[in-house]
């Protein structure tokens, strides 16, 4: 399996790729920062790059699904974001979906198992 | 500026003005969260790497496309560039050389008509790849490589598909697309930057003598439709070009432009003040015939005739392409 640790590791991504906004949206009932949620996710086994979360952050605003505000009450100014109230009902349509999904590869792949 | 500010104005120089404070102000917040109180160097650089690499980090926040020209649209483009490059230049070359055959002799310099030539010659290729680049990217931007109609936003149906092999009644050639290209560029070097070369030529005493037709600064008042026609023009032969074949919008844009340079031929026919009358008493004392006459018989005959042969051509061309479409 040499020389393919590479193409694993992009399969890999494209297939966490797909995850990413739902695992943002589940985390965001209440307000969070950029960093508070990558620790809130890394607490739960999410790793989230920063570098890739705080540009999605800013997407998911601007496509209407979060709402965000600064917090400038504490010494460090920090931005906030929160499910907005299409965000929610999109992120329920996505859990929804997620499941029929993992239910779908679940079957396909202890079917495979049994084989 | 220390190594934070470094690292989120790097982020940052790029974005839209209207974002651009925003995303600063929350990205130093997040960075200086990520680190620990009182950091070292060590820590920021850290984190900053971490980070990652500012400008991939700034195309994250980027959501538009950041290519001028895509994958699907930059063979057509290479090739099209080419063509135009290699057609401007050589008629433009041409054009300077046959100027440079009527000049006075004493007026022969080499040294001036190899620097004339090499000028015009880079200049045209510069100008060419401009504007073939322009309407690219224009083309790119309209959605025209994805198989559909410019500002169209419609999704595929099957209706959509191409019927396979394009019938050869219906197909745009390479030989037409490089004929009409050559026709265009032609049309347009002549009359916007020698215009004097069409003249009638007296030959005296091994001296030749140019009576130029238009009068120049009358057509700088035409310059203007005359290169947006001509770009327009370039606009279409591009489009047909990727396409490869006709379809209703490219008719209907053929339609308008042959209007267009229909009105714009018109216009140049019949201005009294373009035609100079130097040129009608050149044509009398080499014809015999008196130069208010020939005035009388070009506007009152010859120039209707030549505006009723381009008005049929122009509604043959326009039809075609409308049966070619529809085939």
């Amino acid at each position: 399996m040499e020389g393919y640790d590479e193409l694993i590791s992009s399969l890999i991504i494209e297939l966490k790729r797909g995850t990413l906004v739902l695992s943002v949206l589940s985390q965001l009932k209440s307000p969070e920062y950029g960093y508070s949620l990558v620790q809130k996710l890394e607490n739960k086994s999410t790793l989230i790059e920063a570098g890739t979360l705080y540009p999605l952050l800013r997407r998911l605003e601007k496509q209407g699904l979060l709402k965000s505000e600064w917090d400038t009450s504490e010494s460090r100014p920090r931005k906030f974001y929160v499910l907005s109230e299409e965000g929610t009902v999109v992120y329920q349509h996505l859990k929804k979906e997620w499941r029929i999904l993992s239910d779908q590869l679940e079957l396909l792949l202890k079917e495979d198992e049994n084989a | 500026m220390n190594l934070i500010e470094r690292y989120v104005f790097a982020v940052t120089e790029h974005l839209d003005e209207g974002i651009r404070k925003d995303v600063a102000d929350e990205l130093t917040s997040n960075i200086e969260d990520m680190l620990p109180e009182n950091p070292s160097g060590e820590d920021i650089r850290g984190v900053l790497e971490k980070m990652g690499n500012p400008h991939k980090l700034a195309d994250e926040y980027k959501p538009v496309k950041r290519y001028l020209i895509g994958p699907t649209l930059f063979d057509s483009y290479i090739s099209l560039l080419k063509l135009v490059i290699g057609i401007a230049v050589s008629v433009i070359v041409c054009i300077t050389l046959l100027g440079w055959g009527f000049k006075p002799p004493q007026d022969y310099s080499y040294v001036k008509l190899i620097t004339d030539l090499i000028v015009t010659a880079v200049d045209t290729a510069f100008q060419a790849a401009v504007w073939v680049t322009i309407i690219f990217a224009i083309l790119e931007r309209t959605g025209v490589n994805e198989g559909q109609l410019p500002f169209s936003k419609k999704s595929w149906t099957i209706d959509d598909l191409p019927p396979g092999e394009v019938p050869q009644s219906k197909k745009i050639s390479r030989v037409e697309t490089a004929l009409s290209l050559f026709f265009t560029i032609l049309f347009v070097s002549i009359l916007y930057f020698r215009p004097n070369l069409i003249a009638i030529y007296i030959r005296e005493n091994s001296n030749t003598q140019a009576i130029p037709l238009f009068s120049v600064e009358r057509l700088g008042f035409y310059s203007t439709a005359i290169i947006l026609i001509a770009i327009v023009q370039l606009l279409i032969i591009v489009w047909k070009f990727i396409q490869g074949k006709w379809n209703l919008p490219l008719a209907v844009a053929n339609l308008v432009e042959n209007a267009a340079s229909c009105v714009l031929m018109i216009l140049l026919l019949t201005d009294r003040h373009l035609l100079r009358p130097e040129f009608f008493n050149g044509l009398a004392a080499i014809s015999s015939v008196s130069a208010t006459r020939i005035t009388d018989i070009w506007f009152r005959g010859t120039s209707q005739i030549i505006i009723i042969v381009f008005i049929i051509i122009i509604i043959c061309d326009s039809i075609s392409a409308f049966v070619k479409a529809k085939k």
